[in-house]
């Protein structure tokens, strides 16, 4: 990375000013953020752009669909970002060891599956189980309709059909990339978007009309509502691990004796990290612990940070807006942090503030959205934690804590009728929550009781077309490695 | 978590009892009654032609549509049978100030430019000096005023193919239209007065009612759809009532229908009136009117005056008072009783919401079909989602009222001072000052709707996105003059709304 000084905003001062408080990608995206949009009308200054975080990043790693903003905002094609970023395509997570030890699950969030007559495939799937008494064939029928979770699982990859009729237009994937490489990206995009790069001490702050900060602090603000209990970690070891190495279409998260191991490929090897709770275990223990999952790889790039998993209560108060890890940390799975600058990104374009108007609401419209965002995201990646039915006493412990009403109402009304719960602003769709619900082993009670009048013959036979149509689909698709040696050629 | 299945069979409900006919009786019915087909379960409606019926609701919201397709119902048979016309929003006249009148269209304004909201880009051209009301670039809007109707074009990049639309009809003849069918279809009609309301001793559930001749109907889950009056939901279980009048005053209303003069337009009326409201509603046969008021205000001559001297044509008939209190059952559903219609509340159908919230009742219900035991986890979900619909239609309801600028009147005066809702009062402020239009993912009314009650009733944002300031001004006169005149040609070329009701669905024609 060049650094480039300018030093100063342009002279014309004029124009409201937005100063950039932080570095890495949050910071460099926030910037070309409201460089494009604001264009001409205003001045956006990045202050610390080039300097190393108090803290690393929890961002090492990210994955991107085509419409994310993040992606819009680097101005790079998918496969750009691919070739550029050291990056692969995903298909979801692999919870490995999930809901117990030798079992694992995919969190693979593909197009809603086709509903026959208004009735979702689980209640059919179900009423057909609960017809052969036994509700244990529940979970294994429906995994066999779970064609991104089964492409995922074999380590197959294609892109998306146009076509409908072709099972592989219900696939929805991502780009796995380097979040080190990808601020990269963001930094030539913001620079050539007329980002100013502003040295630390200066003024720049004083008359801004608004100031985005972007680093958590070594000490946490008082209003950061604590989860790390919630999670059972609290410090990160993180790794980058060189060598070539077969490159599946996912990221794997594996919950060890004392947390949770993330391991996500990348082209040239992957990244692996270990989220431990350093209560009970000392950082050599950890180190020990994850070196123990990678083998005699070669490793490089080592970190060890504090994980303060949270969030603000008030993430923009007067003038200043905090995003990204200032504002909200969940940790690796699920890539949840990229996810929460996305979002964070979102919200806060679509509620600029004008000069001259009382920033007070805007301000108070986006806290709300922002606690709707992290409340919904860290709901979904609770799930698994409560869910969990692993024999470790960390994780025992971890299903005893309590759980948020928002969670315990979704589970609760799954398991009762099969129906996942929709609140406002929902992140993800009703057939993800169902995906893994399921997947965790939540089997509901009852079906919707319109599919007693199905007939179930047709329906099941149906089914089972659909089912064969993706076993042919994923024989014939290319291993995820070998189609990433095509594009990149 | 592998959890224990129930044998659903073992505990299912075997019998329904549907208390009271009408339109929420009947659409309940025909809606269970279908959608329950597969089950062996036993419906029975007990309904009594000593008892009338409310039947105002006649003007309804687009999500009808859905309902009534997902029954396989026809919508020309029904439009014919119910003799309907076609609604593409709400008249509203005099709400802001006297003289005023806006439409509340079931359809979009303008086109987003840049990611950003038309209303953004419409404020920005106001502020520079365009004088063009937003109404213009609202296909259903023009088009209802000037009495045209077409379906919705399938092409997305085509104008007409901005709005949805939903009917006006006999509220009368839709129940009767499904009362036909749902006992086609194998629901009981039991004719007969229900004098007497059996409870289980052990957990106060209803066991059964006893009509007047002495039969006793049992059932496992009742479903009230008795009116005001909630005969088991509040005669027989006390359930309570939350009162809104410190919202929505208005407790009284006349309804009466009158002839036809003039070809009527494919819109409903609600016209301010000096304490209260007077609905419009024209159908193919005649028009529904009332007037909604509040008794402190005005006295009941006076309202009934008011009424029949502000009629487009003769009156068919004497004004029917009715009398009422905005609010909800503290719970719409309470052990097996579930509360349809306006047993479980009464919202004044200033946005013809009552056949919606029965809709609602009734999906929602379909949605948490419980079983014949344990159905108390059921029933807080039911109430949980029927009271946040509640509250939020009740918000928006409010909104009509305290956004008046009117001096000539001190209901009116005393409606803008009353203590709002803290939830709308934020929604307000965010609207005033940045144009931040409420957005939520469950509730009736989406941003369109809100967005043409605010700037109807002249509450204009003083700012807007700042990323509009990057769109050049005359590219962005430009752009705008060019959606008004596509709506213009639009409007042009779509058929009058009687033409179009008269080919598509006359009355008596299946």
């Amino acid at each position: 990375v060049t650094k480039t000084e300018t030093g100063a905003f342009p002279a014309s001062n004029a124009k409201p000013r937005y100063v950039i408080k932080g570095s890495g990608l949050a910071a460099w995206s926030a910037a070309k953020m409201l460089a494009d949009a604001l264009g001409g009308s205003a001045d956006v200054g990045i202050i610390g752009g080039d300097e190393a975080p108090v803290l690393p990043s929890t961002i090492s790693h990210l994955a991107l669909d085509g419409e994310s903003i993040l992606t819009e905002l680097s101005g790079k094609t998918p496969l750009e970002l691919i070739r550029s970023c050291n990056g692969g395509f995903t298909l979801g997570t692999c919870l490995d060891g999930w809901p117990q030890s030798a079992q694992r699950v995919f969190h693979a969030p593909g197009e809603p599956l086709p509903i026959s007559s208004g009735i979702a495939a689980h209640n059919i799937i179900l009423k057909a189980a609960l017809a052969q008494g036994d509700s244990a064939h529940f979970q294994p029928l429906y995994e066999q309709l779970r064609f991104q979770a089964r492409c995922a699982a074999g380590g197959k990859f294609a892109p998306p059909a146009q076509d409908r009729q072709s099972p592989r237009s219900l696939l929805r994937p991502a780009m796995q990339i380097d979040g080190d490489l990808f601020a990269a990206v963001m930094r030539a995009a913001a620079l050539e978007s007329g980002v100013s790069i502003l040295p630390f001490g200066g003024e720049h702050e004083t008359g801004a009309h608004l100031i985005i900060e972007c680093d958590v602090s070594e000490i946490p603000p008082a209003d950061w509502q604590d989860m790390r209990a919630d999670f059972g970690y609290d410090h990160c070891l993180s790794v980058r691990v060189s060598g070539s190495h077969d490159h599946p279409p996912y990221a794997m998260a594996r919950p060890l004796d004392h947390g949770l191991l993330s391991i996500v490929p990348m082209q040239d090897g992957m990244i692996a990290s270990y989220c431990f709770d350093s209560a009970t275990c000392a950082p050599s223990a950890a180190k020990a612990a994850l070196l123990s999952q990678l083998g005699k790889a070669e490793i490089r790039d080592e970190q060890y940070q504090p994980l303060s998993i949270g969030a603000v209560s008030q993430p923009w108060r007067g003038n200043q807006v905090q995003i990204s890890s200032a504002a909200a940390i969940l940790g690796p799975l699920y890539n949840a942090d990229a996810m929460l600058l996305s979002m964070q990104l979102d919200r806060l374009i679509r509620l600029l503030p004008q000069g001259g108007h009382d920033m007070a609401v805007t301000a108070a419209e986006y806290n709300r959205l922002c606690a709707i965002d992290f409340q919904q995201l860290s709901d979904f990646v609770r799930l698994p934690f409560v869910c969990n039915q692993i024999a470790v006493p960390h994780w025992a412990a971890l299903r005893e804590m309590p759980t948020p009403e928002t969670l315990r109402r979704r589970i609760e009304r799954f398991a009762s009728n099969g129906r996942v719960v929709k609140y406002d602003g929902e992140i993800f769709d009703g057939q993800i929550w169902t995906d893994m619900m399921i997947a965790l082993g939540i089997t509901p009670r009852r079906y919707d009781p319109a599919a007693d009048a199905l007939d179930m013959q047709q329906m099941m036979g149906r089914l089972g077309k659909m089912v064969q149509a993706f076993d042919q689909t994923i024989a014939a698709m290319p291993a995820h490695t070998e189609y990433l040696d095509q594009v990149k050629a | 978590m592998e959890r224990k299945l129930n044998s659903t069979a073992a505990h299912a409900i075997k019998n329904i009892v549907i208390v009271g006919g009408g339109t929420a009786g009947w659409m309940t019915a025909a809606a269970l009654g279908f959608k329950l087909a597969g089950r062996s379960i036993d419906i029975t409606l007990i309904e009594s032609a000593e008892i009338g019926t409310v039947g105002v609701g006649e003007a309804t919201l687009p999500h009808i549509r859905f309902f009534n397709e997902s029954m396989g119902i026809s919508e020309r048979e029904l439009m014919a049978r119910t003799k309907a016309t076609f609604k593409l929003g709400i008249e509203f006249v005099n709400w802001g100030k006297l003289g005023d009148a806006y439409i509340h269209p079931f359809g979009d304004y303008g086109e987003p430019a840049d990611g950003l909201d038309f209303h953004h880009l419409w404020t920005k051209a106001r502020i520079a000096g365009n004088s063009a009301r937003i109404c213009n670039y609202s296909y259903p809007v023009m088009a209802a005023k000037a009495q045209r109707f077409q379906l919705p074009d399938p092409d997305p990049a085509s104008i007409k193919s901005t709005f949805g639309y939903a009917f006006q009809f006999d509220a009368s003849l839709y129940a009767k239209f499904l009362s036909s069918l749902s006992q086609e279809r194998g629901v009981r009609r039991v004719e007969g007065k229900i004098t007497d309301t059996s409870l289980d001793s052990e957990t106060g559930h209803v066991r059964s009612v006893t009509l007047e001749n002495g039969t006793q109907i049992e059932g496992d889950l009742f479903i009230d759809c008795s009116g005001f009056r909630g005969l088991l939901i509040e005669q027989a279980l006390a359930t309570g009532y939350d009162d809104w009048s410190q919202y929505l005053p208005c407790n009284r209303a006349f309804a009466v229908p009158c002839e036809i003069v003039d070809p009527v337009g494919p819109y409903t009326r609600a016209t301010a009136r000096q304490a209260g409201w007077q609905w419009r509603i024209p159908l193919q046969h005649r028009i529904g009117n009332g007037h909604v008021y509040c008794s402190s205000y005005i006295s009941d001559d006076e309202a009934r005056d008011t009424l029949l001297n502000n009629l487009e044509g003769p009156a068919l008939g004497e004004p029917r008072q009715l009398f009422f209190t905005t609010g909800r059952r503290n719970k719409l559903w309470n052990k097996n009783v579930v509360a349809i219609g306006l047993s479980g509340g009464f919202l004044e159908p200033l946005e013809s919401t009552s056949i919606h919230l029965i809709q609602q009742g009734i999906t929602t219900l379909l949605e948490l079909f419980p079983d014949a035991e344990n159905m108390a986890d059921d029933a807080d979900e039911y109430n949980k989602v029927m009271q946040l619909e509640f509250e939020r239609i009740r918000d928006f309801l409010v909104l009509h009222y305290v956004a008046n600028q009117r001096d000539d009147a001190p209901f009116w005066r005393d409606m803008r001072n009353m203590a709002w809702p803290a939830s709308l009062k934020e929604k307000f402020a965010a609207f005033t000052n940045r144009g931040i239009i409420p957005d939520y993912d469950i509730g009736v009314f989406l941003p369109p709707s809100w967005l043409a009650v605010f700037i109807g009733q002249n509450i204009l944002p003083t700012g807007y996105d700042p990323r509009a300031d990057t769109i050049d001004s005359a590219a962005l006169m430009a752009q705008m003059d060019m959606i008004k005149a596509k709506v213009a040609m639009g409007v042009d070329s779509t058929r009058w709304h009687s033409d179009f009701v008269a080919e598509y669905c006359p009355a008596g024609s299946q």
